[in-house]
C-alpha cells in the first residue's frame, strides 16, 4: 500500500518509548481503548470502532484489517489468563493502531533477534517474530513497529495508516527491520519500568461508547437491504408491466378483442392481486374496495367484509358482470347479457329462477335450487364468521357439496372450525377411540357420534374451552387422551371395583349396559371404597316390608337389629347388584330346600345346572349342600367346625378371586384364637347372613308350600334355634376378638418391659464399665505414684548409704529393705488384683457388646453378668482399698524417711562438729587450755543427747 | 483498623445488627466492629475491629455467646458489598441458551465495562471519590478471599500494615476493573500479589505483569495508610499517566451519567462510622 501513493507531505512523527498510541497521535487527540482476555468478540470490538469512526474518513477495510490482525496476533502470543490492551487512535493524519501483550518466558522472541536483523544486509530473510501479522496488515497500513520491554517481555505490536498516504521520512527515525518484500518494520526499546509520560490525549473505554446506538445505526445489512429492495421492486415492476404486456400480445393474436384483452390481462392481474391480500389474510374494507372497483356495492361490500368472504370472492361477486367468462358462458347458454349480468351480480333470485326455468328446469326446482344455494351461502357466512379468509373459501366451497377443502390452512377459530375443516382420515384418534374414518393425526375431528364418552368429553371441553388451533394442539390432547385411557384401567382397578366388575363376570351378565354402568360407576367412584355403601343405601332405598308374617318376620326383625347390619349392608349391596347368585340358588333349591336342610345327604336334591357354572366359588357351594349347612349346624361342635372351615373357605375363594389381600388375617397371629377370628370375620363379611337369607328364603317358600302349620311352626324353631346358634357364635366371636385383642396387648405390654429391662441392664452395664474404667485409671495413677516414690525411697537409701555411720546403715537398711519387700509384695499383689480386674472388665465390656450385637440378652444373663459385675465390683473395691492403704503406707513411709532425712542431716553436722572438736582437741591440747573456753559451749551446746 | 467504641451500653442494642456466629467464616475480613453481649455486665464488648478476622479457634470460643452484634453503621457498607457480589456475578455471567430460541451471545468487553461502570458509578457519589474502607469491602466480595495464611501473617507483622496493604490491593481491584479487566482469576492473582508487595513480600513470578506494576505505581502513589483516605476523581486526573487520564475518564461518566443524587457517601468517620470526630 505505502508504494501505490507518492510519498504525501505528512512526515513521520518519532515512535515514543512507551507504550500506547499517545504519542503518536496528536495531543488532544481521542483515544479508545479495551482489555481483552481472548479472540472472542473481537469481531463486535472491531465493529464497535469502526462504527465509531466511520466520519473520520477513514477506510474500513483498513481499520479493519489492523485491528482485527494485529489483536489476533496479539491474542495468539498472549500469556492465557493476562490481558490485551488495545488502544487505537486517530488525529487529522493518521488513525494508529496498538495492542500490547506479555508473552512467556519460553516463547518470547529474542530481543536480540530483532537486533541482529538490523545488522543483516539486504534483507536476508530468518524469521522475524509476529512478520506474519505484519505481512497481513502490510496491505492496509503505511507504517509498522513493534515494541519490546525486553525484561518484562512486554510487546506491543503497532500500524499507522495516514489518510494522505504513505509519509515522508521524519527527522527522527527509529530503527528499522527489513522484511522481505521490501517491507520495513520499526522496533523501540521501552526501558523496563518505565511509567508512559504525560501525555494529553482523550482517553475513552469502549464501554463508555454509546455502543448500542452506534452499532444499531451502522449494521451494514440494513444498507444492504435497503439498495437490494429498491432494485428488486423496480425489477419486479419491469416484469410484471413485460408480462403483462405481452398476455395482452398473445390474446390479441388469439383472435380476442384489444379491448377484451386488456380487461383479461386487467382481471388476472387483479384476480393476483387478490392472492397476495388472501395470503395477508383477513381483507379490509378498503382492499376489497380496491379489487372491486371504484364503485363497488358499499352495503355488500360491508356484509361480506362482516362475514369474512374472502377478498377475491368478495370482488367476483361484487362486479358481477365484469366476469367475463362466466357471462360468456350464460350467454351463450341462452340468457340475455342484462340476465346474466343480474344473475352473476347476485341477490336476483328471480333471474335466477329464470335462467333455470330456460335451462328445462320446472319454476318451483329452480326456486328451491336458487333458495337452497342462497341458504348454503348464508350458512358458510355464518359458519366462518370471525374466521380468517382462507376459512370463509374454505367453508363455502365444502357447504356447496364439493367436501374437499381449497386452503386447509386457514383453520378459523370458533363455529368455522368444523366447517372449515378437510375431510378427516382415519388416524391416531380414531385408532384409540375405534372409529372408522375420523380423526387424522393432523387434524382433530372427532365424528359426534363417538363423542359419547368421558374422555371424548373432556377432548370436546378442551377444544371448546382453549379455543385452540386443532392441528398445533393435536399432540398435546391425544397425550391427555392416551394418558387418560392409560388411567382408566387403573380407574376401574379399584379393590370395589374389581370386585364388582369380576362378580359381574362372574355371573355371566350378559347385558352390556348393565356392564358398562358398572365399569362406569367404578370410573367414578375411584379410589373411594366406602362408596358402595353409600349409593347402595341410597339405590335400594328403604327396606322393603316382608310380604310374609311369622318366620319371615321374624327373621326380618333379628336381621334389623342385628349389629352386623352395615356389613349386612355392603355385602347384600354387591350380591344384590351381581344377583346372578341368588338366582341360581333359587334355581337349585327348587328341588325343596327343607329335604336339604333336613337330610345330611342332599346330593341327589341338588341338580347340576348344565354345567353352566363356571365360577370358582360354585364347588364349595356345591360342598355345602352336600353337607347340609342347617344339619351341620345343628350336629356336634366339630361338625360346627367343619361348617365355619367351609365358610371360611368360601370366603377365602372368594376373596382371591377379587383380587383383595385379606389383611386382618395377616396381621392376626396364628394360633388358638384364629378359627374363631375366622369366624368372626365370616360374619362380619356377610358370608353367614348371607347364607342364613337365602336360607330364610327358602324357608318362606317351603311354609308358603307346605300350607302345614306344624311344618311352619317346625320351620320356624329352627330357625330360632338357627339365629341364636348365630348370635352365640357372634357372642363366641366377640369374646374370641377381645382376648386376643387382650392378649395382644399384654403380649405387648411385656415386650415393652423387656426392652425396658434391657435397657436398664445395658445402662447399668455401661455405667459399671465407666466406673472400672476409672478405677483402672485411678490404679494406674496409684501405681505411677508407688513408682515414685519407690525411686525416692531408692534413692533416700542410697543417700543414707552414704551419709550415715555404719551402725546406722546397718539398722536403716535393715528396717528399710523390710519395710520395702513388705510394700514391694503388697504392690504385686495389687497389681495383680488389678490385672484380674482389667480382664474382668474386657470380658464384661465384651459380653456388654455382645449383648449389644445381638439386642436379644436374657434376663438370666443380664442377672448373671450382674452378679459378675458385682462382684468384680467388689474385687474392685478392696483392691483400692489395698492400694489407699498402700498409699497411706507410701505416705507414712514418705515422712519416716523425711524425719530419717533430717536426723541424717542433723546426725552429718552433729558427726563434723564432733569432728571439728576432736581436732580442736588435740591441737589445744598441744597449745594449752585456751581453747578450752570456747568449744565445750559449742560442745555443750551442739545437743548432749546427740550421743545418745 | 481504629475505631472508636469498645463497648456499648445496653441502650444501644434495638439498633444493633445481629449476626450468628455460624454464619462467620474464618479469615474473612469484618466489615465493621464485632461485639459479644456480656449478659451479666449489661453491655457490649467489642471483640473485633472492622479489616479483623476470627480465626476457627475464635469462633469456637465464642460459640456459646451465639450470635455477634454489629453496629447499625454497618449498613454503609452493605452496599458496597452487595455491588461487590453483583459485578462477581457479571464476570461470571453466560447468558443461557434455551432450547429453539435464537442464539444469545456472551456480553462482549465493552458491553461488560458498561455494566460494571452502572454498578460502580453510583457509589462513587456526586463528587467521584470514596473511601478505602469501602474500596476493601467491595474489592473483597469480587475477588477471591485471600489465603488465611497471607491474612494471618500479614497481620502479625503489623496491623497498620496489613490494612494497608488490604486497602491498597483493594483499591487495585477496582481501578483494573474500571480500566476493563474482566478476568476474575486475573483479579484474584494480582490482587494478591499487590498484597505481598505492600506486606513487604516477593510475589509470585509472572503475578505482576508490565501493565499491573503501572497500576501498582499509581496506587502506591494513594494515601491511604490510615485506611480512611478519599480517592477522587481529581486525583487521578492530576496525576498526569495515560492511566491516570484512564480512570478519571472513567470516574467522570460515572459522575455526569451515573451518580445517583440520593445517595450520601459513606464514611469511617464522623456519625455515620465508627470513629468518632472531635
Amino acid at each position: 500500500m505505502s508504494d501505490e501513493k507518492p510519498p504525501s507531505t505528512v512526515k513521520k512523527r518519532a515512535l515514543p518509548a512507551a507504550f500506547g498510541v499517545a504519542g503518536i497521535v496528536k495531543e488532544g487527540s481521542h483515544i479508545f481503548y479495551e482489555n481483552v482476555f481472548s479472540s472472542r468478540h473481537l469481531g463486535r470490538i472491531s465493529d464497535l470502532i469502526v462504527a465509531r469512526l466511520k466520519d473520520s474518513g477513514t477506510n474500513e477495510r483498513g481499520m479493519r484489517s489492523m485491528l482485527m490482525h494485529s489483536l489476533l496476533e496479539a491474542c495468539e502470543q498472549q500469556i492465557t489468563g493476562k490481558p490485551t490492551l488495545l488502544e487505537c487512535g486517530l488525529d487529522d493524519e493518521l488513525f494508529a493502531v496498538t495492542v500490547c501483550f506479555q508473552m512467556d518466558a519460553d516463547d518470547a522472541p529474542n530481543v536480540q533477534a530483532f537486533q541482529r536483523k538490523l545488522a543483516e544486509v539486504d534483507g536476508q530473510t530468518g524469521g522475524v517474530p509476529f512478520e506474519g501479522a505484519f505481512f497481513a496488515l502490510r496491505e492496509h497500513a503505511h507504517r509498522f513497529f513493534v515494541r519490546i520491554q525486553p525484561i518484562a517481555r512486554r510487546f506491543e505490536l503497532g500500524a499507522v495508516l495516514y489518510f494522505a498516504g504513505p509519509p515522508a521520512e521524519g527527522d527522527i527515525a527509529a530503527e528499522e527491520i527489513d522484511l522481505d518484500l521490501g517491507m520495513r518494520v520499526e522496533m523501540v526499546l521501552v526501558p523496563d519500568g518505565e511509567v508512559p509520560g504525560k501525555h494529553y490525549a482523550d482517553y475513552t473505554e469502549l464501554g463508555d461508547l454509546d455502543y448500542v446506538k452506534l452499532l444499531a445505526t451502522d449494521d451494514p445489512g440494513n444498507l444492504v437491504v435497503e439498495s437490494a429492495t429498491g432494485e428488486l421492486i423496480a425489477n419486479q415492476i419491469a416484469k410484471s408491466v413485460a408480462s403483462s404486456e405481452s398476455q395482452e400480445e398473445a390474446l390479441k393474436k388469439a383472435g380476442v378483442s384489444s379491448k377484451k384483452a386488456a380487461q383479461l390481462v386487467k382481471a388476472q392481474k387483479e384476480l393476483e392481486e387478490a392472492q397476495a391480500w388472501l395470503k395477508a389474510g383477513k381483507p379490509s374494507k378498503e382492499d376489497v374496495e380496491k379489487i372491486a372497483g371504484a364503485d363497488p356495492d358499499a352495503e355488500l361490500v360491508a356484509a361480506l367484509v362482516k362475514g369474512g368472504m374472502a377478498a377475491k370472492d368478495i370482488a367476483q361477486k361484487v362486479k358481477g358482470g365484469k366476469n367475463t367468462e362466466e357471462l360468456a358462458q350464460l350467454v351463450k347458454a341462452g340468457l340475455k347479457p342484462e340476465e346474466a349480468v343480474a344473475l352473476l351480480k347476485g341477490g336476483n333470485e328471480e333471474a335466477e329462477v329464470a335462467a333455470l326455468v330456460k335451462g328445462g328446469m320446472t319454476k318451483e326446482e329452480a326456486t328451491k335450487l336458487v333458495k337452497g344455494r342462497k341458504e348454503e351461502q348464508e350458512t358458510a357466512a355464518m359458519l366462518v364468521k370471525g374466521g380468517k379468509g382462507g376459512a370463509a373459501k374454505v367453508a363455502s366451497t365444502m357447504v356447496r357439496g364439493t367436501g374437499l377443502a381449497e386452503d386447509e390452512e386457514g383453520y378459523g377459530s370458533g363455529s368455522g372450525l368444523k366447517a372449515a375443516r378437510p375431510k378427516p382420515k382415519k388416524g391416531l384418534l380414531s385408532k384409540l377411540f375405534g372409529g372408522s374414518g375420523a380423526g387424522d393425526d393432523e387434524d382433530f375431528d372427532i365424528p359426534e357420534d363417538q363423542m359419547d364418552g368421558p374422555i371424548t368429553q373432556k377432548v370436546k371441553r378442551v377444544v371448546k374451552v382453549k379455543k385452540v388451533n386443532p392441528v398445533t394442539q393435536q399432540e398435546e390432547i391425544v397425550e391427555e387422551v392416551i394418558e387418560e385411557i392409560v388411567e382408566l384401567p387403573k380407574k376401574v382397578a379399584t379393590p370395589w371395583a374389581r370386585k364388582k366388575v369380576a362378580r359381574a363376570k362372574d355371573e355371566d351378565i350378559e347385558d352390556p349396559d348393565q356392564l358398562d354402568e358398572l365399569e362406569d360407576s367404578s370410573d367414578q367412584d375411584g379410589d373411594d371404597d366406602e362408596a358402595p355403601v353409600r349409593r347402595k343405601k341410597a339405590r335400594t332405598g328403604p327396606r322393603p316390608e316382608p310380604k310374609a308374617k311369622g318366620l319371615g318376620g321374624a327373621l326380618e326383625n333379628l336381621f334389623g337389629g342385628d349389629e352386623e347390619d352395615d356389613a349386612e349392608d355392603l355385602d347384600d349391596g354387591a350380591s344384590a347388584d351381581v344377583a346372578g347368585l341368588p338366582k341360581k340358588a333359587k334355581r337349585k333349591k327348587k328341588g325343596g330346600l327343607l329335604g336339604g336342610l333336613l337330610s345330611s345327604d342332599s346330593e341327589e336334591d341338588v341338580p347340576e345346572e348344565d354345567g353352566e357354572s363356571s365360577d370358582s366359588s360354585a364347588p364349595a357351594r356345591k360342598k355345602k349342600k352336600k353337607k347340609g349347612f342347617l344339619a351341620g349346624l345343628l350336629s356336634s361342635d366339630d361338625s360346627e367346625k367343619e361348617e365355619s372351615e367351609e365358610e371360611t373357605s368360601d370366603t377365602e375363594a372368594k376373596k382371591k378371586k377379587s383380587g383383595e389381600s385379606d389383611e386382618k388375617f395377616e396381621r392376626t397371629p396364628a394360633g388358638e384364637a384364629s378359627e374363631a377370628v375366622r369366624l368372626v370375620e365370616d360374619i362380619a363379611e356377610g358370608a353367614m347372613s348371607k347364607s342364613l337369607n337365602k336360607l330364610n328364603q327358602e324357608a318362606r317358600e317351603v311354609i308358603a308350600q307346605s300350607k302345614s302349620e306344624k311344618v311352619a311352626k317346625w320351620v320356624d324353631n329352627v330357625m330360632a334355634e338357627i339365629m341364636a346358634e348365630k348370635t352365640r357364635l357372634n357372642q363366641m366371636g366377640r369374646q374370641a376378638t377381645s382376648s386376643i385383642k387382650r392378649k395382644e396387648v399384654e403380649i405387648k405390654q411385656a415386650e415393652n418391659n423387656l426392652k425396658s429391662r434391657e435397657a436398664a441392664v445395658q445402662n447399668e452395664l455401661k455405667s459399671k464399665e465407666r466406673a472400672l474404667r476409672n478405677k483402672d485409671a485411678a490404679l494406674d495413677r496409684l501405681r505411677l505414684t508407688l513408682n515414685q516414690k519407690q525411686s525416692t525411697i531408692d534413692k533416700l537409701k542410697t543417700q543414707l548409704g552414704g551419709g550415715l555411720g555404719p551402725s546406722a546403715e546397718v539398722k536403716q537398711k535393715g528396717s528399710g529393705s523390710v519395710e520395702v519387700s513388705a510394700l514391694q509384695i503388697k504392690l504385686d499383689r495389687s497389681t495383680r488384683q488389678l490385672e484380674e480386674a482389667k480382664k474382668m472388665s474386657t470380658q464384661l465390656s465384651e459380653k456388654v457388646a455382645e449383648m449389644q450385637r445381638s439386642g436379644s440378652a436374657t434376663s438370666a444373663n443380664a442377672g448373671e453378668l450382674k452378679k459378675r459385675l458385682d462382684s468384680a465390683t467388689k474385687m474392685l473395691s478392696q483392691a483400692k482399698k489395698g492400694n489407699d492403704q498402700l498409699g497411706l503406707q507410701v505416705m507414712n513411709l514418705q515422712k519416716e524417711t523425711a524425719t530419717l532425712k533430717a536426723e541424717m542431716n542433723r546426725l552429718k553436722s552433729e558427726n563434723v562438729a564432733l569432728q571439728q572438736a576432736k581436732g580442736k582437741s588435740g591441737t589445744g591440747d598441744g597449745k594449752g587450755g585456751a581453747g578450752g573456753t570456747g568449744t565445750p559451749a559449742a560442745g555443750g551446746g551442739a545437743k548432749p543427747g546427740a550421743a545418745a | 483498623m481504629d475505631f472508636t467504641k469498645r463497648k456499648l451500653p445496653p441502650e444501644v442494642a434495638p439498633y444493633l445488627r445481629l449476626c450468628p456466629i455460624e454464619s462467620v467464616a474464618p479469615y474473612s475480613l469484618m466489615v465493621a466492629p464485632i461485639y459479644i453481649h456480656l449478659a451479666k455486665n449489661f453491655k457490649y464488648l467489642a471483640v473485633k475491629a472492622p479489616l479483623d478476622y476470627f480465626t476457627q479457634d475464635e469462633l469456637v470460643h465464642y460459640k456459646p455467646y451465639k450470635s455477634f452484634f454489629v453496629p447499625p453503621n454497618a449498613d454503609a457498607s452493605l452496599r458496597f458489598r452487595d455491588a461487590g457480589r453483583q459485578i462477581r456475578a457479571l464476570l461470571h455471567w453466560e447468558p443461557v441458551q434455551a432450547p429453539g430460541e435464537p442464539v444469545r451471545l456472551p456480553p462482549a468487553p465493552f458491553e461488560i465495562s458498561d455494566a460494571v461502570l452502572r454498578i460502580l458509578g453510583p457509589l462513587f457519589g456526586g463528587n467521584g471519590q470514596v473511601e478505602a474502607f469501602f474500596v476493601a469491602v467491595l474489592a473483597n466480595e469480587i475477588c477471591d478471599p485471600l489465603p488465611p495464611s497471607a491474612i494471618s501473617a500479614g497481620r502479625e507483622s503489623g496491623v497498620l500494615r496489613f490494612e494497608s496493604a488490604i486497602c491498597r490491593s483493594a483499591w487495585f481491584v477496582v481501578l483494573a476493573v474500571l480500566l476493563g479487566n474482566f478476568e476474575l482469576r486475573y483479579l484474584s492473582q494480582s490482587r494478591r500479589a499487590v498484597f505481598d508487595l505492600g506486606m513487604g513480600q516477593v510475589p509470585e513470578a509472572d503475578a505482576l505483569g508490565p501493565e499491573v506494576q503501572e497500576l501498582v505505581s499509581l496506587v502506591s502513589e494513594l494515601k491511604i495508610d490510615s485506611g480512611e483516605s478519599k480517592v477522587s476523581r481529581d486525583w487521578f486526573e492530576a496525576q498526569g499517566t495515560i492511566l491516570g487520564r484512564k480512570l478519571a475518564a472513567r470516574i467522570q461518566r460515572s459522575i455526569t451519567e451515573l451518580a445517583d443524587p440520593e445517595f450520601e457517601q459513606p464514611s469511617v468517620r464522623g456519625e455515620g462510622g465508627f470513629i468518632d470526630v472531635g
